[in-house]
């Protein structure tokens, strides 16, 4: 293991984030956490982790809107300035966030945890609509994915299995991918991270905001 | 049933004191949730090898001990893994930007084009000229794809004010770009926006911050004066 924050005096300990996750932390000492991890990735992103675990007793935790980075947010906005989006990509895009969107969704209740599937499903004929089920679960092209920790994961994901895992991070080699296995773009614009299996693969799709 | 905080800060302090029932417990309760979650962060191999360095770090090093009950040991944990998984990824990343073919690949991406780059300049200015709630309060949403639900303890409000304030924090955004926009460019935000491409607009949210944090308050100030 690396060294633990708590030791280099830099960032707060670990306990003091899980903490917060947690609704223990003293309130004299959240203003001057919330400061530091408005400014350091490397906490805000362990908060956003602790933050999505799934609840013992859930395998999973579903998850009711996806939000995509705020790159994808601002390619939204000038979508809908000059261009004309369809109502599927405004079901699955956050709001923009400099044009004054409608009202925040409300979350639904969780929907029960579902087995995943250990074999791959077949590729779905693109463009496939996406569907918001209760939970926040998202089906597009007979897939079905849940939101985990900011990412959206095929629920045929088994992190056990053996299959291939290909990250793709690189805006390019995400373009060429995505020219190449056109099937694959339905789910890979789920997102700024998605995770899915196809074809007896396993994709990792991180957005350049996620990635650093 | 959840144990309480009491009890499991005994059950930490027994581990870290090598009490192999506690251990046992210890592995009962947790070990499966660790495995699961490091394979959550990085598939195959490599997430079951970070579950099984943090575990062994726990009993081995008695890092266990470090628990001090001030949050669930469940949660904690939690933080452990994904501290680790986080470690473990960007050490993966950074073998991979080491090859040639990479960093120049790298380099030939983040080459920024004139439109983009004022326009990224503008949003980086309006997000750093924010309070640090309300900062935090686009990262997690945004860069970290955080529902409301999932902030409320961070914030410790619910999610139709975090809502509210998310709205607010938007307009916030919008109307200084269009300051920004109107003080540096004489232009509206409209048409600095008319001019890019965002079709194929790839920009790093973090360094998008720094610069904004680091240029704007001079900036400010130099439009003042």
């Amino acid at each position: 293991m690396n060294v633990d924050p708590m030791r280099t005096g830099e960032h707060p300990d670990l306990e003091t984030l899980a903490a917060l996750c947690d609704r223990r932390l003293p309130e004299p000492d959240r203003p001057g956490l919330v400061s530091h991890l408005a400014d350091c990735r490397a906490c805000r992103e362990i908060v956003a982790g602790v933050t999505g675990l799934p609840e013992p007793g859930r395998s999973r935790r579903s998850l009711p809107w996806q939000w995509m980075g705020l790159a994808a947010t601002v390619l939204l906005a000038a979508a809908i300035a000059y261009r004309v989006a369809t109502p599927a990509q405004q079901l699955r895009q956050p709001a923009p966030i400099i044009v004054p969107a409608s009202p925040e969704p409300e979350n639904p209740p969780a929907a029960p945890a579902v087995p995943a599937p250990s074999v791959p499903e077949p590729a779905p004929a693109a463009p496939a609509p996406v569907e918001v089920l209760r939970g926040g679960a998202r089906t597009i092209g007979g897939k079905t994915f849940h939101l985990e920790a900011g990412e959206w994961v095929d629920q045929a994901y088994d992190a056990t299995s053996s299959l291939p895992v290909l990250e793709v991070s690189d805006p390019r080699e995400r373009r060429r991918l995505l020219k190449e296995r056109p099937a694959l773009a339905p789910y890979a614009s789920l997102g700024g991270r998605v995770t899915v299996v196809f074809e007896g693969t396993v994709y990792r799709f991180l957005a350049p905001s996620a990635v650093r | 049933l959840t144990p309480g905080p009491a009890a499991e800060l005994e059950l930490a302090r027994a581990c870290a004191r090598g009490d192999d029932a506690a251990w046992e417990e210890l592995g009962r309760r947790y070990f499966d949730f660790i495995r699961g979650l490091a394979a959550r962060y990085l598939p195959g191999p490599s997430g079951l090898d970070v579950a099984d360095q943090v575990i062994a770090d726990l009993w081995q090093r008695r890092k266990i001990g470090r628990f001090e009950g001030r949050s669930s040991l469940r949660t904690w944990l939690g933080a452990v893994v994904i501290h680790a998984a986080l470690n473990a990824r960007k050490t993966e990343r950074r073998l991979v930007e080491l090859d040639p073919e990479a960093l120049a690949t790298t380099a030939r991406a983040v080459a920024p084009a004139t439109e983009r780059s004022r326009l990224s300049d503008i949003l980086g200015e309006a997000i750093a000229r924010l309070g640090t709630e309300e900062r935090l309060l686009v990262r997690l949403h945004y860069e970290q794809g955080l529902t409301l639900e999932a902030m409320e303890p961070v914030f410790r409000l619910s999610k139709a004010a975090l809502s509210r304030r998310l709205k607010n924090t938007r307009e916030s955004v919008r109307r200084s770009m269009e300051e920004l926009c109107r003080e540096r460019h004489r232009a509206s935000l409209d048409d600095i926006r008319r001019g890019v491409d965002f079709a194929d607009w790839d920009f790093d949210l973090d360094a998008l911050l720094e610069r904004g944090q680091r240029i704007g308050p001079r900036t400010v100030k130099e439009v003042r004066t």
